[in-house]
């Protein structure tokens, strides 16, 4: 098995044999044809090829490729282990779609049922929105100090300044595919963590000391992501930072920053398990929750273009002092392969005019490698790109509720193929 | 083909329910969250500090290299 680091998951996803065609959809969707066979015989992953991103899992339309990483009953287990505090952290895109697992209409913007739904499950909430506002914070002050550098001219102050462009680093499957295919431009990676990650090392300090009051090692971090490569990221061994933080303070104990991670799928048969209906349960705001407290930047993270249109609303007010007027910053947002705008902002230090270039693609399949050789190649015009691997953002990610639409696409698709 | 506007709809629909919670949402820029600032203001000071460094930031690896 190569391309792994030592206890990194090398399988989050697997065809079951006996349910595959053979029929080559799932070849349509992987953007690393990682998968082999005939068509008409049946399909295999090749894991060394594999970025875990699950685009075959929600597009085969027999439901063949399985993620054979399943958490539900050991963190039912821990859920009634009530020495520990069990914190789930869910990120933006499962908001928008774990009410279809419950019967309701994809879209259905159902926070406060799911906060009821986890809290009667037993779960402390750390919303991962939480930490997208923070990644915006680590991720967009180090876009800054690069732009003050290398388009203001201002000396490198701080830790190694890398090259621009600067590429998001939160999507998991994607910082997974450079490191395989495009090692070149792992500089040019925003050295921030992603808001998952983030929420685990801050529950584990921050959270354990300040909100919960408990002892690190007694904090249980539960990723509830609508994504099947969240699954491999958690069990990246670099992301034991609080682990090593708490060293530092002279405590002892070696544990992840993220335990373990569900996606929405998993969460909705968690729920069904401990007989929690989405739909009826008592709704819970989790108000005085600090780290329930999101913005509007926060949340459209799950979409493409929104962790973009976050950062030029913070990027925009720290260069030039004042708020973005029109919050909405549409050239980033839609389905369009690969999205460019150009934004210019007046310098409130030095009243110098500068020209932010900013580009966003979704899709590694068909839109990703081109912007990537352009930056090898040292030829590209951007600062900043944004960079998700599933068509549409996290909100169409391999871990979330499979095809909604009332089978639309399934049954179009049985009735073509002629062994159906 | 109607097949892929089919599986495009699911997706749009999900996209709207989060900018709709954009829109209603009171404050609307990361900088502005009042909870992120405390967690600098108690613990992790700035953006970028050396404890955020340790804690939020991170490296790759070069998988090519990795047998």
């Amino acid at each position: 098995m190569k391309g792994f680091q030592a206890q990194e998951l090398s399988r989050v996803i697997e065809i079951d044999r006996k349910t595959c065609k053979g029929c080559d959809s799932c070849k349509a969707f992987c953007p690393t044809d990682a998968i082999e066979g005939k068509y008409g015989a049946t399909h295999k992953i090749d894991s060394d090829k594999c970025i875990f991103c699950g685009q075959c899992l929600v597009n085969c339309p027999f439901g063949a490729p399985k993620d054979i990483v399943d958490p539900v009953d050991q963190i039912i287990s821990k859920l009634k282990d009530k020495s520990l505090t069990v914190v789930a952290t869910t990120a933006p895109a499962v908001r928008v779609a774990i009410g279809e697992e419950f019967g309701m209409e994809p879209g259905s913007l159902v926070t406060e049922k799911l906060y009821g739904a986890l809290k009667q499950a037993g779960f402390k909430m750390l919303d991962t929105n939480f930490t997208a506002d923070q990644t915006i914070m680590e991720e967009g002050m180090e876009l800054i100090a690069k732009i003050r550098h290398y388009a203001l001219g201002e000396p490198a102050t701080g830790g190694h300044l890398g090259p621009l462009p600067q590429f998001t680093s939160c999507c998991p499957a994607w910082i997974r595919f450079v490191e395989l295919y495009y090692p070149e431009v792992i500089p040019n990676l925003s050295s921030a963590k992603s808001p998952m990650m983030m929420a685990g090392s801050l529950a584990k300090t921050y959270g354990a000391k300040e909100i919960w009051k408990t002892s690190p090692d007694k904090v249980f971090v539960v990723g509830v992501m609508p994504c099947t490569a969240k699954k491999f990221e958690a069990s990246r061994p670099e992301f034991h930072s609080a682990a090593h933080y708490w060293k530092t303070q002279g405590q002892t104990g070696e544990y992840p920053d993220i335990d373990t991670v569900l996606t929405t799928r998993d969460l909705a048969r968690l729920f069904k398990k401990l007989n929690i209906d989405l739909k009826t349960v008592t709704e819970f705001a989790d108000a005085d929750n600090p780290l329930a407290q999101y913005t509007g930047a926060g949340t459209i993270f799950g979409n493409t273009g929104g962790v973009m249109e976050a950062a030029l609303r913070t990027g925009y007010f720290v260069i030039t002092g004042q708020e973005l007027g029109v919050l909405e910053f549409k050239p980033v947002r839609g389905l369009e392969g690969v999205k460019t705008a150009d934004v210019p902002l007046k310098d409130q230090k030095t009243g110098k005019e500068i020209v932010l270039k900013v580009a966003v693609a979704h899709g590694t399949k068909d839109n990703v490698r081109g912007l990537v050789e352009q930056v090898k190649a040292g030829k590209s015009p951007y600062h900043f790109i944004e960079i998700m691997n599933c068509p549409g953002g996290c909100i169409n990610g391999g871990g979330q509720p499979i095809n909604p639409m009332g089978t639309s696409w399934l049954d179009k698709t049985k009735a073509m193929l002629p062994w159906s | 083909t109607d097949l892929v506007q089919d599986r495009n709809k699911y997706i749009k629909m999900r996209t709207a329910g989060l900018y709709k919670d954009d829109a209603k949402a009171k404050i609307r820029q990361s900088h502005n969250n009042l909870a992120v600032a405390d967690v600098y203001k108690k613990f992790a000071q700035n953006p970028l500090s050396h404890l955020a460094e340790e804690l939020f930031h991170t490296k790759y690896v070069n998988r090519t290299k990795l047998v």
